[in-house]
């Protein structure tokens, strides 16, 4: 069903997260968009699942202009602009309400744009999406508060922003590569490891950790970068429609993320799986919220003014 | 000092100089480092994960140790002439059609290992605007490995190739050393 | 220029490079760039995927197994499980060869790749066999096929890339292997007892001889109980395993048996630490040539031939990619091809449905049978080389021997209890099962 006319200019867009994703869901909704705005002038190649690389890769393949267009988390974008690290703060937003408030923000886009311009050159970024908010998992253990994570060895996203939550929580945070999660989970090398749902079910984590606690501890933020070079190449009407695109994929993406949230878990638990959704999530917000302020402040003064903006629109 | 030039691999003596074998000597010592680190810095952080106090700037030590042992390995490698190849037919050619061959893999190399150098340098200079996570030092520190392993491969590959020339012109043998003075056992990987 | 194109003038110039005699990272790496000019993507960032390419933790356990093969090699502790086989197996008709084969199996459970056996082997029993009268072009051939048992039998350093680059579980791949190694072992034993040298067989050993055998074989066997103990049991991921083994052979066994190896570790570590750089630098090219391949949409073509012929057929899918790897195989070296296809195999087990640990055992068995196939055969070159025959005529002695290995395979595609039973046994969530979070056993989704 794509509209693109045969000779149509071609983005060659990539992104890690296999088929069936969120990740999927916004090259499709962007593809589509993109297809209907030029009217079939241009279109998008997809590499999915990390054809081309993981994120880290994909982050310097673009900012060297060998790919157009590509997807990354927030957190793994702090490689590049640490204070995009501040969209990794816990419960910043604490369901997907608001997750969709932020992410449709004009002014937290421009205050992204902005912060990046400063930090990268090669490429920039054209919007915001997401996907689902990142809930933790276990092979046995339900978490009914805080106290649940005491002494757990669990695997974190390899930030110190990672590290100073899941310390203050009393969980030891372990560093290892997603991929890795799965046999670790399976021997015990660590107790628990959280992600958003889509992950935990490409990765069949659930085969290892069948017992998913819905914490939302933290939102999966989503950045659509495209290289400078591919922007060059693009006349200012091209480069319109790219925008058009983009902020498109920001508005329609969050809600059919949401719908395969749903859908995935009804899919598992008639497996077997057991979703636990009684987690006293203010035990943790008590201790997330003056972190924080000092995390945003240590990373800098864009990181606050992000965190600033996004309390504004959610309360 | 225990160590002795003894590791310096003396065959093929014929397209080496001598003035060279201190930098292999000085290579394979520091892989042997590097890879002594690993080995412990592995051991380190499984015990310091199962007493519960993961030390987690480990993994750029570990990853970086790797990553720099198997650059500097391949190009020492390079010199001992231990890497892999497919075929060896060239040992069996007449002495110009050898030296022919010699001299278009020897350039071969040479532009191969020019392009490691000249563009892994650019990496490298990218490299100081992405930081590893944990630590947050420059991706640089580790990506360095690639243009120093261009840089040696390319000494390398200059010294065979001189070495091959010298021995047809000067010394009027082949350029390559006959087979029965390569001892096999040290091409046994 | 077409996509199709520049993959095949990549592929041209590697081979073409490789074949007279360019090391073979250096082979690949010359075509990818070739390659590279004729599209949009920088120098830089090819170069840059070198790293990109060994930048995986998974990839970590490589240089323990290394390390692990080249200390018991050179403190020659091997000699011992040499000593156990021939006490096992040496009375049997086919003699010395079937020594050969065993010890092949043992040793395949310390190293992690056949080059290092083969050196092991020839070393030890080569000249004992040329002694007794067996035709030196014959062991090249049996030495060189009973080496491949090593990338079987955990620990696999092709096991260990195909894990790290396709996403599968290293530790079902290593147990998934074990039954194809026995397999091939077996049906080497069996060519020996009928077809093979009917060299003089060895006199009959006693049951306390074996037991003496046995006993001072028992430090160095201890390893391989160590890696399946320790990553069945849940005490250690693959790499943490190969590191315990490299401690337990530095602390127990040097101290135990020969004690005055000590001053000779510092040596020891160099060498391995050069012997891992090999298969990783080609690792690293590989993972540039299969990004390459990748941009140029390789794997959606070749899935789209695929799909055409096979439908979506397990078996037939695993067919065409059995053959396919056989050819690959025929041409270059295991490791860089794993990484090479790994892209177009991950996209027909998705379309075929089919399990990725059999598909994983079956590409190992296969590329390992590209070890012994001209014109490009590692484990044969290096047999030969050391039995000092000709190339040709050990690959003439070999030709018979490929029918054990196309059988095995041809079983392997066929049921996949060979490579499934041990992970279903012992690792059930490897094929799709799931512990019951509240309560015992396990839930297997149909
Ligand atoms: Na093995
Ligand atoms: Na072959």
């Amino acid at each position: 069903e794509s509209r693109a006319a045969p000779d149509a200019k071609k983005l060659k867009f990539a992104y890690e997260g296999p088929r069936g994703t969120g990740q999927e869901i916004g090259a499709n909704v962007f593809q589509q968009a993109l297809e209907k705005a030029s009217n079939g002038k241009m279109t998008i190649t997809q590499y999915p699942g990390a054809q081309l690389g993981s994120e880290p890769t994909l982050l310097r393949k673009v900012t060297s202009g060998d790919i157009d267009v590509i997807i990354s988390s927030t957190a793994n974008a702090s490689q590049f602009v640490p204070q995009s690290g501040v969209f990794s703060l816990h419960y910043l937003v604490e369901n997907f309400g608001q997750v969709e408030k932020a992410v449709t923000d004009e002014k937290i886009r421009q205050l992204y744009i902005e912060m990046a311009r400063q930090n990268t050159q090669g490429a920039e970024p054209l919007a915001l999406f997401t996907l689902p908010l990142r809930d933790f998992f276990a092979p046995k253990t339900q978490v009914h508060d805080v106290g649940d994570l005491k002494g757990k060895k669990f695997r974190v996203q390899a930030t110190q922003t990672e590290d100073t939550f899941f310390s203050a929580y009393g969980a030891i945070p372990v560093h290892m590569p997603f991929t890795e999660v799965y046999t670790s989970l399976q021997t015990g090398v660590i107790d628990m490891a959280e992600n958003a749902i889509s992950y935990y079910g490409s990765f069949k984590l659930y085969e290892v950790a069948p017992v998913v606690s819905l914490s939302q501890h933290e939102g999966n933020f989503q950045v659509l970068w495209i290289s400078s070079r591919a922007l060059q190449g693009l006349t200012s009407q091209e480069r319109e429609w790219v925008q058009e695109a983009a902020v498109t994929t920001s508005r329609e993406q969050p809600p059919q993320a949401a719908d395969l949230v749903e859908k995935m878990k009804k899919k598992y638990a008639k497996m077997g799986i057991e979703f636990y959704d009684k987690v006293d999530k203010q035990s943790f917000i008590d201790i997330a919220t003056p972190l924080q302020d000092k995390i945003a402040h240590d990373l800098g003064p864009h990181a606050v003014k992000i965190l600033d903006q996004i309390r504004t629109i959610t309360t | 000092m225990i160590l002795n030039m003894k590791i310096v691999s003396e065959r093929e003596r014929e397209l080496k100089w001598k003035a060279l074998d201190p930098l292999e000597f000085i290579l394979i010592v520091t892989c042997g480092l590097l890879l002594t680190t690993f080995t412990f810095s592995v051991l380190i952080n499984v015990i310091t994960r199962l007493t519960n106090t993961p030390v987690l700037w480990l993994n750029e030590l570990i990853v970086g140790t790797f990553v720099w042992g198997i650059f500097l390995g391949g190009s020492v490698a390079v010199r001992r002439n231990e890497h892999f190849t497919l075929a060896s037919f060239v040992e069996n050619l007449p002495t110009y059609w050898q030296l022919g061959f010699v001299t278009f893999i020897q350039l071969v190399m040479l532009v191969t290992a020019g392009c490691f150098a000249i563009f892994g340098y650019i990496n490298f200079l990218q490299g100081f605007h992405n930081y590893l996570e944990t630590t947050g030092t420059p991706i640089a520190v580790i990506t360095a490995s690639v243009p120093m392993c261009g840089v040696l491969t390319a000494i390398f590959s200059f010294e065979r190739l001189v070495h091959a020339w010298k021995n047809v012109l000067f010394d009027h043998r082949k350029p390559l050393p006959p087979k029965s003075e390569t001892n096999t056992e040290n091409n046994s990987i | 220029m077409e996509n199709g194109s520049i993959v095949l003038l990549m592929t041209f110039v590697f081979l073409f490079l490789g074949f007279i005699g360019v090391p073979v990272p250096f082979a690949i790496l010359a075509g990818v760039l070739l390659g590279t000019m004729c599209t949009d993507v920088s120098f830089a960032s090819i170069i840059g995927q070198l790293f990109e390419g060994v930048n995986s933790t998974a990839l970590l356990a490589i240089p323990f197994f290394m390390l692990a093969g080249e200390l018991l090699a050179s403190t020659n502790v091997s000699q011992r499980i040499v000593d156990l086989a021939e006490s096992l197996v040496g009375h049997i008709r086919g003699g010395l060869a079937q020594v050969v084969t065993l010890f092949s199996m043992l040793f395949a459970g310390i190293s992690g790749s056949s080059n290092a056996d083969v050196a092991a082997i020839s070393r030890v029993l080569l000249p004992s066999m040329k002694t007794a009268g067996y035709d030196p072009a014959r062991s090249a051939a049996l030495v060189a096929a009973a080496s491949t048992i090593a990338n079987m039998i955990p620990p696999s350093i092709m096991a260990i890339v195909y894990g790290a680059t396709g996403g599968v579980s290293i530790s079902a791949l290593f147990i998934g292997g074990i039954i194809p190694g026995v397999l091939i072992g077996i049906g080497l034993m069996i060519y020996n007892y009928f077809f093979g040298s009917i060299g003089t067989t060895q006199k009959h050993f006693t049951w306390a001889q074996r037991g003496v055998a046995l006993k001072r074989s028992l430090l160095p066997m201890m390893i391989p109980i160590l890696i399946l103990g320790g990553i069945l049991g849940g005490f250690f991921t693959p790499t943490e395993a190969g590191m315990a083994a490299v401690m337990y052979t530095i602390f127990v066994v040097i101290p135990l048996v020969v004690r005055g190896h000590f001053k000779l570790l510092p040596a020891d570590f160099m060498r391995a630490a050069v012997l891992y750089s090999l298969p990783l630098m080609a690792v690293a090219s590989a993972s540039a040539f299969a990004w390459m391949v990748a941009y140029l949409q390789g794997p959606q073509v070749i899935s789209g031939w695929i799909e055409n012929v096979a439908g979506t057929n397990a078996i037939i899918i695993m067919l065409l990619l059995v053959v396919a790897l056989i050819i690959v195989g025929n041409f270059i070296d295991a490791v860089p091809a794993i990484v090479i296809f790994m892209p177009i195999i991950a996209g027909l087990v998705q379309l075929g449905d089919i399990n990725p640990v059999q598909m994983g055992v079956i590409a190992i068995v296969t590329l390992a049978f590209g070890l012994i196939t001209p014109p490009y055969g590692l484990s044969l070159l290096l047999a030969a080389n050391f039995a000092e025959v000709p190339f040709s005529r050990a690959l003439w002695r070999a030709i018979p021997i490929y029918v054990v290995f196309l059988v095995v395979i041809l079983l392997m595609v066929i049921f996949p209890d060979i490579t499934l039973f041990l992970p279903r046994h012992f690792l059930p969530q490897s094929v799709g099962c799931f512990p019951n979070p509240r309560g015992e056993g396990f839930i297997c989704p149909s």
